[in-house]
Protein backbone atom coordinates (compact mmCIF):
# COMPACT_ATOMS: atom_id res chain seq x y z
CA UNK A 1 0.00 0.00 0.00
CA UNK A 2 1.88 3.01 -0.98
CA UNK A 3 1.72 6.70 0.97
CA UNK A 4 -2.03 7.89 -1.51
CA UNK A 5 -3.54 4.74 -0.35
CA UNK A 6 -2.82 5.52 3.28
CA UNK A 7 -4.00 8.59 2.96
CA UNK A 8 -7.20 7.58 0.79
CA UNK A 9 -8.45 5.27 3.20
CA UNK A 10 -7.35 7.76 6.26
CA UNK A 11 -9.95 10.26 3.99
CA UNK A 12 -12.10 7.30 4.21
CA UNK A 13 -11.98 6.36 7.75
CA UNK A 14 -12.33 10.92 8.96
CA UNK A 15 -15.51 11.22 6.63
CA UNK A 16 -17.10 8.29 8.51
CA UNK A 17 -16.33 9.08 12.06
CA UNK A 18 -17.58 12.59 10.78
CA UNK A 19 -20.84 11.25 9.91
CA UNK A 20 -21.44 9.66 13.49
CA UNK A 21 -19.86 12.26 15.81
CA UNK A 22 -22.40 13.65 18.28
CA UNK A 23 -23.80 16.45 16.75
CA UNK A 24 -24.38 18.23 20.22
CA UNK A 25 -21.77 19.41 22.62
CA UNK A 26 -21.89 20.18 26.34
CA UNK A 27 -21.09 23.74 26.50
CA UNK A 28 -21.59 24.60 30.11
CA UNK A 29 -18.57 27.16 31.05
CA UNK A 30 -17.25 25.73 33.64
CA UNK A 31 -16.43 22.39 31.96
CA UNK A 32 -15.86 23.52 28.12
CA UNK A 33 -12.14 23.42 28.18
CA UNK A 34 -12.04 19.85 29.46
CA UNK A 35 -14.73 18.67 27.29
CA UNK A 36 -13.33 20.50 24.33
CA UNK A 37 -9.82 18.81 25.20
CA UNK A 38 -11.55 15.67 25.61
CA UNK A 39 -12.71 15.43 22.03
CA UNK A 40 -9.16 16.71 20.49
CA UNK A 41 -7.98 14.10 22.33
CA UNK A 42 -9.89 11.33 21.64
CA UNK A 43 -9.83 12.22 17.83
CA UNK A 44 -5.75 12.39 17.89
CA UNK A 45 -5.67 8.98 19.94
CA UNK A 46 -8.54 7.38 17.38
CA UNK A 47 -6.00 8.23 14.57
CA UNK A 48 -3.07 7.52 16.48
CA UNK A 49 -4.20 4.03 17.15
CA UNK A 50 -5.49 3.94 13.27
CA UNK A 51 -1.59 4.40 12.43
CA UNK A 52 -0.61 2.16 14.81
CA UNK A 53 -2.82 -0.91 13.32
CA UNK A 54 -1.42 0.35 9.92
CA UNK A 55 1.82 0.03 11.03
CA UNK A 56 1.99 -3.29 12.49
CA UNK A 57 -0.24 -4.76 9.42
CA UNK A 58 2.92 -3.17 7.43
CA UNK A 59 5.63 -4.74 9.94
CA UNK A 60 3.67 -8.06 9.63
CA UNK A 61 4.09 -7.72 5.75
CA UNK A 62 7.21 -7.12 5.24
CA UNK A 63 7.00 -3.67 3.97
CA UNK A 64 8.80 -2.11 6.88
CA UNK A 65 12.98 -2.03 7.26
CA UNK A 66 13.87 -2.56 11.09
CA UNK A 67 15.02 1.24 11.19
CA UNK A 68 11.50 2.19 9.65
CA UNK A 69 9.80 0.00 12.56
CA UNK A 70 11.99 1.43 14.51
CA UNK A 71 11.35 5.27 13.88
CA UNK A 72 7.32 4.52 13.43
CA UNK A 73 7.19 2.66 16.95
CA UNK A 74 9.05 5.17 18.50
CA UNK A 75 7.01 8.03 17.19
CA UNK A 76 3.86 6.24 17.74
CA UNK A 77 5.20 5.37 21.61
CA UNK A 78 6.29 9.24 22.05
CA UNK A 79 3.12 10.28 20.79
CA UNK A 80 0.59 7.75 23.15
CA UNK A 81 2.89 9.55 25.56
CA UNK A 82 1.99 12.81 24.93
CA UNK A 83 -1.64 12.33 24.50
CA UNK A 84 -2.09 10.33 27.68
CA UNK A 85 0.10 13.72 29.41
CA UNK A 86 -2.33 16.67 28.03
CA UNK A 87 -5.20 14.70 29.21
CA UNK A 88 -3.64 14.12 33.03
CA UNK A 89 -3.09 18.27 32.45
CA UNK A 90 -7.11 18.76 31.69
CA UNK A 91 -8.15 16.22 34.76
CA UNK A 92 -8.87 13.47 31.82
CA UNK A 93 -8.45 10.41 32.94
CA UNK A 94 -6.58 8.76 29.47
CA UNK A 95 -8.49 5.99 29.60
CA UNK A 96 -11.64 7.62 29.07
CA UNK A 97 -10.57 9.20 26.28
CA UNK A 98 -13.44 7.63 24.04
CA UNK A 99 -16.99 8.67 22.34
CA UNK A 100 -19.81 7.18 23.11
CA UNK A 101 -21.34 6.51 18.79
CA UNK A 102 -24.84 5.03 20.47
CA UNK A 103 -26.22 1.82 19.34
CA UNK A 104 -23.25 1.39 16.94
CA UNK A 105 -20.25 1.46 20.10
CA UNK A 106 -17.51 3.58 21.08
CA UNK A 107 -14.90 5.04 18.79
CA UNK A 108 -12.14 3.53 20.05
CA UNK B 1 -40.00 31.25 34.33
CA UNK B 2 -40.00 27.53 34.49
CA UNK B 3 -37.82 24.63 32.36
CA UNK B 4 -39.33 20.94 32.78
CA UNK B 5 -37.30 18.03 33.01
CA UNK B 6 -38.44 14.58 31.11
CA UNK B 7 -39.47 11.06 32.93
CA UNK B 8 -41.66 9.40 30.04
CA UNK B 9 -43.08 9.66 26.79
CA UNK B 10 -46.95 8.50 26.90
CA UNK B 11 -50.10 8.08 25.82
CA UNK B 12 -52.74 11.15 26.75
CA UNK B 13 -55.12 9.67 29.49
CA UNK B 14 -52.89 7.97 32.06
CA UNK B 15 -53.68 7.89 36.17
CA UNK B 16 -52.73 11.16 38.05
CA UNK B 17 -49.42 10.66 38.88
CA UNK B 18 -47.44 11.01 42.10
CA UNK B 19 -44.91 14.46 42.74
CA UNK B 20 -42.14 14.99 40.91
CA UNK B 21 -38.56 15.41 41.60
CA UNK B 22 -37.90 17.08 45.07
CA UNK B 23 -41.58 17.35 45.84
CA UNK B 24 -41.85 19.76 42.93
CA UNK B 25 -45.13 19.55 40.19
CA UNK B 26 -45.62 16.88 37.85
CA UNK B 27 -46.79 18.32 34.67
CA UNK B 28 -48.42 16.68 31.94
CA UNK B 29 -46.51 18.30 28.66
CA UNK B 30 -49.51 17.60 25.89
CA UNK B 31 -48.48 16.95 22.56
CA UNK B 32 -52.09 15.26 20.65
CA UNK B 33 -51.90 12.20 21.44
CA UNK B 34 -48.74 11.55 23.12
CA UNK B 35 -47.44 13.89 26.06
CA UNK B 36 -44.41 13.97 28.15
CA UNK B 37 -44.23 13.76 32.05
CA UNK B 38 -42.03 16.12 33.67
CA UNK B 39 -40.97 17.68 36.68
CA UNK B 40 -41.27 21.52 36.83
CA UNK B 41 -38.69 23.71 38.07
CA UNK B 42 -38.76 27.44 38.98
CA UNK B 43 -34.99 27.26 37.14
CA UNK B 44 -32.55 24.52 35.68
CA UNK B 45 -30.28 23.42 39.00
CA UNK B 46 -27.33 21.26 38.80
CA UNK B 47 -28.42 17.88 38.69
CA UNK B 48 -27.14 15.24 41.60
CA UNK B 49 -26.60 11.44 41.70
CA UNK B 50 -29.84 11.44 44.20
CA UNK B 51 -31.91 13.25 41.57
CA UNK B 52 -30.94 10.27 39.09
CA UNK B 53 -32.02 7.67 41.41
CA UNK B 54 -35.29 9.60 41.92
CA UNK B 55 -35.58 9.99 38.45
CA UNK B 56 -35.67 5.77 37.69
CA UNK B 57 -37.53 5.56 40.61
CA UNK B 58 -40.53 8.19 39.40
CA UNK B 59 -40.10 6.59 35.87
CA UNK B 60 -40.91 2.91 37.02
CA UNK B 61 -43.95 3.95 38.64
CA UNK B 62 -44.79 5.71 36.04
CA UNK B 63 -44.38 2.51 33.68
CA UNK B 64 -46.29 1.07 36.27
CA UNK B 65 -49.24 2.88 35.82
CA UNK B 66 -49.78 3.30 32.12
CA UNK B 67 -47.36 1.77 29.08
CA UNK B 68 -44.54 4.38 28.70
CA UNK B 69 -41.34 5.34 27.40
CA UNK B 70 -38.71 6.46 29.59
CA UNK B 71 -36.81 9.44 28.81
CA UNK B 72 -33.20 9.42 29.31
CA UNK B 73 -32.12 11.13 32.68
CA UNK B 74 -31.13 15.25 32.26
CA UNK B 75 -33.34 15.91 29.03
CA UNK B 76 -34.39 19.28 29.55
CA UNK B 77 -37.83 21.02 27.72
CA UNK B 78 -37.97 24.61 28.00
CA UNK B 79 -41.50 24.96 27.91
CA UNK B 80 -45.08 22.96 26.76
CA UNK B 81 -44.15 24.13 22.53
CA UNK B 82 -40.89 22.69 23.06
CA UNK B 83 -42.12 19.70 24.07
CA UNK B 84 -45.37 19.40 21.69
CA UNK B 85 -42.57 20.34 18.94
CA UNK B 86 -40.34 16.82 19.78
CA UNK B 87 -43.24 14.73 19.66
CA UNK B 88 -44.14 15.88 16.68
CA UNK B 89 -41.11 15.85 14.79
CA UNK B 90 -40.71 11.75 16.17
CA UNK B 91 -44.63 11.59 16.50
CA UNK B 92 -44.35 7.89 14.18
CA UNK B 93 -41.33 6.76 16.47
CA UNK B 94 -42.83 7.23 19.47
CA UNK B 95 -45.99 5.45 18.66
CA UNK B 96 -45.11 2.72 17.15
CA UNK B 97 -42.05 2.10 20.23
CA UNK B 98 -44.90 2.74 22.73
CA UNK B 99 -47.06 -0.32 21.07
CA UNK B 100 -43.55 -2.43 20.73
CA UNK B 101 -41.95 -1.66 24.67
CA UNK B 102 -44.19 0.36 26.21
CA UNK B 103 -45.66 -2.33 28.55
CA UNK B 104 -42.44 -4.32 28.64
CA UNK B 105 -40.19 -4.32 31.02
CA UNK B 106 -35.58 -4.57 30.20
CA UNK B 107 -33.45 -7.41 32.30
CA UNK B 108 -29.82 -6.14 31.91
CA UNK B 109 -27.56 -9.03 32.00
CA UNK B 110 -23.33 -7.69 32.53
CA UNK B 111 -20.16 -10.41 31.92
CA UNK B 112 -17.16 -9.38 33.72
CA UNK B 113 -13.69 -10.73 32.81
CA UNK B 114 -12.43 -12.67 35.98
CA UNK B 115 -8.89 -12.19 34.33
CA UNK B 116 -9.13 -8.13 33.13
CA UNK B 117 -6.06 -7.47 30.74
CA UNK B 118 -3.81 -5.33 33.00
CA UNK B 119 -2.38 -1.86 31.24
CA UNK B 120 0.60 -3.72 30.52
CA UNK B 121 -1.37 -6.69 29.10
CA UNK B 122 -2.83 -3.74 26.81
CA UNK B 123 0.38 -2.73 26.02
CA UNK B 124 -0.15 0.46 27.80
CA UNK B 125 3.58 0.35 29.53
CA UNK B 126 6.41 2.36 28.70
CA UNK B 127 8.81 -0.27 25.88
CA UNK B 128 12.61 -0.05 25.71
CA UNK B 129 12.52 0.65 21.69
CA UNK B 130 10.37 1.59 18.96
CA UNK B 131 10.36 -2.01 18.18
CA UNK B 132 9.82 -3.49 21.56
CA UNK B 133 6.66 -0.80 21.88
CA UNK B 134 4.82 -2.06 18.35
CA UNK B 135 5.23 -5.62 19.41
CA UNK B 136 4.02 -4.93 22.28
CA UNK B 137 0.98 -3.62 20.61
CA UNK B 138 0.90 -6.23 18.45
CA UNK B 139 0.33 -8.48 21.17
CA UNK B 140 -2.29 -6.46 22.98
CA UNK B 141 -4.29 -5.94 19.84
CA UNK B 142 -4.19 -9.77 19.38
CA UNK B 143 -5.61 -10.10 22.87
CA UNK B 144 -8.16 -7.64 22.86
CA UNK B 145 -8.93 -8.88 19.18
CA UNK B 146 -9.02 -12.91 20.80
CA UNK B 147 -11.28 -11.26 24.03
CA UNK B 148 -13.66 -9.51 21.43
CA UNK B 149 -14.44 -12.85 19.43
CA UNK B 150 -15.28 -14.58 23.11
CA UNK B 151 -17.24 -11.52 24.01
CA UNK B 152 -19.15 -12.08 20.70
CA UNK B 153 -19.88 -16.19 21.15
CA UNK B 154 -21.18 -15.67 24.55
CA UNK B 155 -23.65 -12.40 23.35
CA UNK B 156 -24.60 -14.96 20.40
CA UNK B 157 -25.34 -18.02 22.81
CA UNK B 158 -26.99 -16.01 25.08
CA UNK B 159 -29.15 -13.85 23.26
CA UNK B 160 -29.88 -17.46 20.77
CA UNK B 161 -31.01 -18.98 24.48
CA UNK B 162 -32.90 -16.37 26.62
CA UNK B 163 -34.99 -14.68 24.00
CA UNK B 164 -37.24 -15.85 21.10
CA UNK B 165 -37.25 -12.94 18.87
CA UNK B 166 -33.36 -11.14 18.00
CA UNK B 167 -35.21 -8.15 17.64
CA UNK B 168 -35.92 -7.81 21.92
CA UNK B 169 -31.78 -8.33 22.46
CA UNK B 170 -29.92 -5.68 22.35
CA UNK B 171 -25.56 -5.44 23.37
CA UNK B 172 -22.11 -4.28 23.84
CA UNK B 173 -18.94 -6.81 23.80
CA UNK B 174 -15.86 -5.10 25.40
CA UNK B 175 -17.50 -1.95 26.12
CA UNK B 176 -14.63 -1.20 28.67
CA UNK B 177 -11.50 -3.61 29.97
CA UNK B 178 -13.30 -5.47 32.93
CA UNK B 179 -16.73 -6.09 31.02
CA UNK B 180 -16.85 -8.73 28.12
CA UNK B 181 -20.89 -8.21 27.87
CA UNK B 182 -23.23 -5.48 28.49
CA UNK B 183 -26.83 -7.24 27.33
CA UNK B 184 -30.44 -5.66 27.45
CA UNK B 185 -33.34 -7.57 26.99
CA UNK B 186 -36.89 -7.38 26.83
CA UNK B 187 -40.06 -9.26 28.61
CA UNK B 188 -43.73 -8.89 28.81
CA UNK B 189 -44.94 -7.39 31.96
CA UNK B 190 -45.00 -10.83 34.72
CA UNK B 191 -42.46 -12.73 33.18
CA UNK B 192 -39.21 -10.66 33.82
CA UNK B 193 -38.64 -12.32 36.57
CA UNK B 194 -38.51 -15.10 35.48
CA UNK B 195 -36.40 -14.65 32.51
CA UNK B 196 -34.05 -12.74 35.12
CA UNK B 197 -34.03 -16.17 36.87
CA UNK B 198 -32.99 -17.83 33.55
CA UNK B 199 -30.58 -15.49 32.71
CA UNK B 200 -29.19 -15.79 36.38
CA UNK B 201 -29.27 -19.49 35.88
CA UNK B 202 -27.30 -19.21 32.94
CA UNK B 203 -24.24 -16.92 33.66
CA UNK B 204 -23.34 -18.77 36.45
CA UNK B 205 -22.31 -21.83 33.99
CA UNK B 206 -20.25 -19.88 32.11
CA UNK B 207 -16.40 -20.29 32.64
CA UNK B 208 -14.26 -16.91 32.48
CA UNK B 209 -16.50 -14.47 33.22
CA UNK B 210 -18.69 -13.58 36.22
CA UNK B 211 -22.20 -12.86 35.14
CA UNK B 212 -24.46 -9.88 36.86
CA UNK B 213 -28.45 -10.17 36.20
CA UNK B 214 -30.25 -6.58 37.03
CA UNK B 215 -33.37 -5.24 36.67
CA UNK B 216 -36.25 -5.57 35.48
CA UNK B 217 -36.68 -2.05 35.04
CA UNK B 218 -38.27 0.38 32.59
CA UNK B 219 -37.25 -0.36 28.62
CA UNK B 220 -34.96 2.17 28.83
CA UNK B 221 -32.29 -0.04 26.18
CA UNK B 222 -35.29 -0.11 23.70
CA UNK B 223 -36.65 3.69 24.24
CA UNK B 224 -36.77 6.21 20.99
CA UNK B 225 -34.54 9.10 22.25
CA UNK B 226 -36.66 12.48 22.68
CA UNK B 227 -35.86 14.50 19.59
CA UNK B 228 -33.37 17.08 19.23
CA UNK B 229 -36.15 19.82 18.91
CA UNK B 230 -36.94 20.42 22.36
CA UNK B 231 -34.95 18.41 24.45
CA UNK B 232 -30.80 19.00 25.01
Amino acid sequence: MDVDDELAELRRELERVRGILPERVDVDPEGVEQGLAKLVLTLVEFLRQLLERQAIRRMDGGTLTDDEIERVGLALMRLEGKVRELAQAFGIDPDDLNLSLGPIGKLL
Amino acid sequence: MSRYLAHVVARTGGAPPPAGLRGLPLRWLDGGDLGIWATEWSAEPTLTREDAFAHHDLVGVLCDGAPCLPVRFGTWLADERAARRSIEAAHERFAAALDRVGDRQEVAVTLLWRDALSPEGRGHAVASSGTAFLERRRAAHAATDERRREAEALAARLGSLLAADQADVRHETCPSDEVALSMSLLARRGEAEALKARAATMVAGLSGVRGVVSGPWPPYSFSEELGATGGR
